[in-house]
């Protein structure tokens, strides 16, 4: 393996890691901080790439304009998600399996309505930084480290939410412990839906990222939420910091393995690796309370 | 010490007599619903009607396991198509490829499902209730993708044709009508089982564990032992299936047995009712319908099956038969005082004869 | 009776974290007699009953069920041994019946295996009709308040004290060596409390060996043969109900707090 072949793995697994991610710290802050699991992550991610698309394409807005406008169309689905299928669940006594199935339900709900809405083909997104880029020996397209750039600043922005905020400080507070936060007066509802919201516009930002990349389709979220999920796993169900750790381990673990292995076993390997997780260190690399009595 | 007075045996023969009826009467409804599959068909001899209904009961055999772990030891599995394709593969490997007769390649996979379920339930399910849901997902897509790559047994992505038809003296399993008749025996025969289970201390032991694991564990419910008992049970009714679908179609690949298809099985047991006595073959005929006719809708038809599955959920979370039930229940016999929290998912009720 | 005692608990101890709940703790039970173990809350009775059913491992300490050794077992191995309990908040299985109850106490002396159940054979049947026959003589045990004709009731359409009722009647189904109640009389009214301690007194007096949690000692003054008194995990006295209610330590751990 020469020098440039292990660059080009190592951003090609860097940039597709992030977004597992993102997508996986969108499954751990929901976890945290409502204690239940959305399967349809990956969706949120997919419908995000194609609310972009509207935004950009037919509706003519610039990229970046339509970057943020998805994240915050896609807030406000994650939210309103919350608001009305998970607190029908919760309040006639659901807990987390019923909810994992109903966005499961979610999840199918998501791929058939896009396809009804904009059809099966794949959308482009033109890149708003096209060409590539000379590191060294190696040339990464614009676009990947537009994908890695954003990530790094999404999470950046998360940290500072959560940790320099007065509305984060409440959402770690109700994560922390919910009865003594509604005590004194949180309305953990509320709470619920803007993480809810948080994790969702997370998912649709990474989607519109990689969507120049890839194109939209309406498949795209299944085997991206999956190893989004195995991320939260690897780093600790419910740490999003750890999920940050183990998307990129994984993406970079998938992209080499794929690499020395035949490409067919790069999805293989991931669900190898959640499943060993799963049962031997289900408490993540990071020692999380999740999955542990 | 106290021990109760040891019942009178008149007492006791009353009780027999009482359940002698009572099996009499459900063996009636088994059979019945066996002849319900059976004789449309028969009289029909419309292939599309005996290939739909082999499927159906194909599911049913499915989908019954399924009812075992979740409806009744109360774990979900949604890797439910891994042991319905280790099945399948099994009997298009050993009898497909290298002229094993059928039964008995179908044997060897309700031993690898089983084995397989032993060997992956054990250390899931010591841990927090909903654990065994995500291992399964793993589980299912590490199976598919087995399927996929170990081109060497499985032929790949191309399939495994030409899987022949289990031969049992007396019946022509080459003709459809034939062997429909066979699925439907066995599918009828797992119901049997199944229920005989659900009646039995067994029975209860899963009921107690799925509804209060702490007091029943108390009362001598080995938790570990029994829920990874049960999911292997599901396991071998799902290889059964898959071992008559390879069978029926006569050709597998690894791209029926995904992720899709364990949701499909499963949404069949929730929306159809779990635990309950005919909530599968409500799911599973309700569904296979909304799959077969709604076909020419393809998207709408998949946006209606997510919004069922999700409204399910939210509104009938005992599914069709187990609303019925409790319908039933709350206006025929005397209406009790009710704690008023609200239902979780699945609790079906012991019937107290 | 035997010279054995029915329970002997020796140096039972459990830390949870930097906390001491149960300390080198004593207890002997003998055939046919009601204990009671008293104490302000976090005193550690509802912990030594947890340890001694095995719902948590104790960290030293022995439990002897007539001689033999339990510690470490776990809650399903316990109770197959011969111990039933219940619960500081009803335990039930809110969605099965009185039946179901009566049934489930009764499990483990059952000995169906899963195939033989499955094929419904006639010795699992005969099993089956003679433990439903069974479970009507244990409800007896509460005369006219939970009768028979419940039997059919979901556990959920109970009245709390009725679901105290089942609690007990499960436990009692087991046939159990030692029968552990854990504040039983909890949330009852004065006049259900008096009954209960009434039937608690004649389960001892029909052969059950009992040992009780409760916090108020007056509740269990008149029905205690003899009487534990613990508090910060450490047993403060032990006698006649009478004698420790007397005594200063005990006066002292539930005025001082």
């Amino acid at each position: 393996m020469t020098l440039e072949i292990f660059l080009r793995l190592l951003v090609a697994g860097l940039m597709i890691g992030s977004v597992y991610a993102l997508i996986g710290m969108a499954y751990s802050l929901v976890y945290r901080g409502t204690r239940l699991i959305n399967w349809a992550q990956g969706d949120f991610f997919m419908v995000g790439a194609f609310v972009g698309y509207t935004f950009v394409g037919p509706l003519g807005m610039p990229y970046w304009a339509a970057l943020l406008a998805a994240g915050g169309a896609m807030f406000l689905f994650g939210a309103a998600t919350h608001g009305t299928i998970v607190r029908v669940i919760t309040r006639r006594g659901g807990r987390l399996v019923d909810v994992l199935l109903a966005t499961i339900g979610l999840s199918i709900v998501l791929q058939n309505a896009v396809s009804l809405l904009w059809g099966t083909d794949v959308k482009q997104i033109p890149s708003p930084l096209p060409g590539t880029f000379a590191a060294g020996p190696v040339l990464v397209p614009n676009q990947s480290l537009a994908v890695l750039g954003v990530s790094v600043a999404t999470v950046v922005a998360i940290y500072l939410f959560l940790y320099r905020t007065p509305f984060g400080m409440t959402m770690r507070a109700s994560a922390e412990n919910r009865y003594a936060a509604s005590v004194v007066g949180i309305r953990t509802g509320r709470v619920d839906a803007v993480t809810w919201g948080l994790a969702a516009a997370v998912c649709g930002i990474a989607g519109v990222m990689l969507a120049p990349l890839f194109g939209a389709h309406f498949y795209m979220g299944v085997t991206v939420g999956l190893k989004g999920f195995a991320a939260a796993v690897v780093g600790g169900f419910g740490n999003p910091w750890g999920a940050l750790v183990g998307g990129l381990m994984l993406g970079v673990l998938e992209t080499f393995g794929a690499f020395v292995l035949s490409s067919p076993w790069r999805d293989a390997v991931t669900m190898l690796v959640l499943i060993v997780f799963l049962i031997v260190r289900p408490t993540g690399l990071f020692r999380s309370e999740a999955f542990h009595d | 010490m106290t021990s109760p007075a040891l019942p009178s045996t008149s007492r006791l023969r009353g009780l027999a007599a009482t359940a002698d009826t009572a099996r009499v009467r459900r063996s009636l409804v088994l059979l019945a619903l066996a002849l319900t599959l059976m004789i449309p068909v028969a009289v029909s001899g419309n292939a599309y009607l005996t290939l739909l209904v082999s499927l159906i009961a194909i599911y049913l055999i499915a989908v019954t396991g399924l009812d075992v772990v979740f409806g009744y030891s109360g774990q979900v599995s949604l890797g439910h198509a891994a042991f319905y394709g280790v099945g399948a593969y099994s009997v298009a490997i050993l009898s497909g490829l290298n002229g094993w007769p059928v039964s008995a390649s179908m044997l060897v996979g309700c031993v690898l499902a089983a084995g397989l379920a032993a060997v992956i339930g054990w250390p899931s399910v010591r841990l927090v209730h909903h654990f065994l849901a995500l291992v399964t997902i793993g589980l299912g897509e590490i199976m598919r993708l087995t399927f996929l790559n170990a081109s060497d047994f499985t032929r790949g992505f191309r399939g495994i044709g030409q899987i022949p038809r289990p031969a049992l003296p007396g019946l022509d399993t080459s003709n459809s009508t034939e062997f429909l008749y066979l699925i439907v025996v066995v599918a009828i025969a797992g119901i049997w089982l199944k229920e005989n289970i659900g009646r039995s201390w067994w029975g209860r032991l899963f009921n107690g564990m799925r509804t209060n694991a702490r007091a029943a564990e108390a009362f001598g419910a080995p938790l570990i032992r029994a829920r990874t008992i049960a999911f292997s049970v599901s396991a071998v009714y799902g290889a059964l299936a898959g071992g008559f679908y390879a069978s029926l179609i006569s050709y597998v690949s690894p791209d029926t047995f995904t992720f899709a298809q364990s949701t499909l099985f499963f949404s069949m047991v929730l929306i159809g009712g779990a635990g309950t006595r005919f909530g599968p073959l409500i799911g599973v005929i309700l569904l296979t319908f909304v799959a077969e006719f709604g076909q020419q809708f393809q998207f709408g038809q998949g946006l209606f099956y997510g919004l069922m599955i999700i409204g399910v959920i939210m509104f009938l979370p005992r599914g069709i038969v187990g609303s019925l039930e409790d319908l039933y229940r709350d206006k025929v016999r005397a209406p009790a005082r009710r704690s008023g929290r609200g239902v979780t998912i699945v609790s079906p009720e012991a019937e107290g004869e | 009776m035997s010279d054995q005692l029915r329970l002997q608990v020796r140096g039972l101890t459990k830390r949870f974290g930097g906390l001491l709940a149960v300390n080198a703790v004593d207890i002997d039970v003998r055939d046919n007699e009601i204990v009671s173990i008293i104490g302000p809350n976090g005193s550690g009775k509802t912990t030594t009953f947890n340890l001694i059913s095995g719902a948590i491992r104790p960290d030293a300490g022995s439990v002897r069920l007539e001689g033999e050794e339990l510690a470490g077992l776990r809650p399903d191995q316990i109770s197959r041994k011969g111990i039933a309990r219940t619960f500081q908040m009803p335990e039930l299985f809110m969605t099965l019946t009185v039946l179901d109850h009566l049934l489930i106490g009764m499990q483990g002396r059952m000995r169906a295996g899963l195939l033989a159940s499955a094929l419904s054979l006639p010795s699992t049947r005969r099993e089956e009709r003679a433990a439903r026959a069974e479970a009507a003589d244990v409800l007896s045990t509460f005369g006219d308040r939970l009768t028979a004709d419940r039997m059919g009731d979901l556990a959920r359409s109970l009245s709390y004290a009725n679901r105290r009722r089942l609690e007990i009647s499960r436990a009692l189904a087991l046939r159990p060596r030692l029968l552990l109640l854990d504040e039983p009389a909890a949330g009852m009214n004065p006049r259900e409390t008096q009954d209960l301690m009434g039937i608690i007194g004649g389960l001892r007096d029909g052969g059950h060996t009992i040992l009780l949690i409760e916090h108020d000692m007056g509740v269990v003054l008149n029905v205690s043969d003899r009487v534990i008194a613990l508090d910060h995990g450490e047993k403060i006295a032990e006698g006649l109900p009478r004698e420790v209610a007397a005594h200063p330590r005990v006066v002292e751990a539930y005025l001082g707090g």
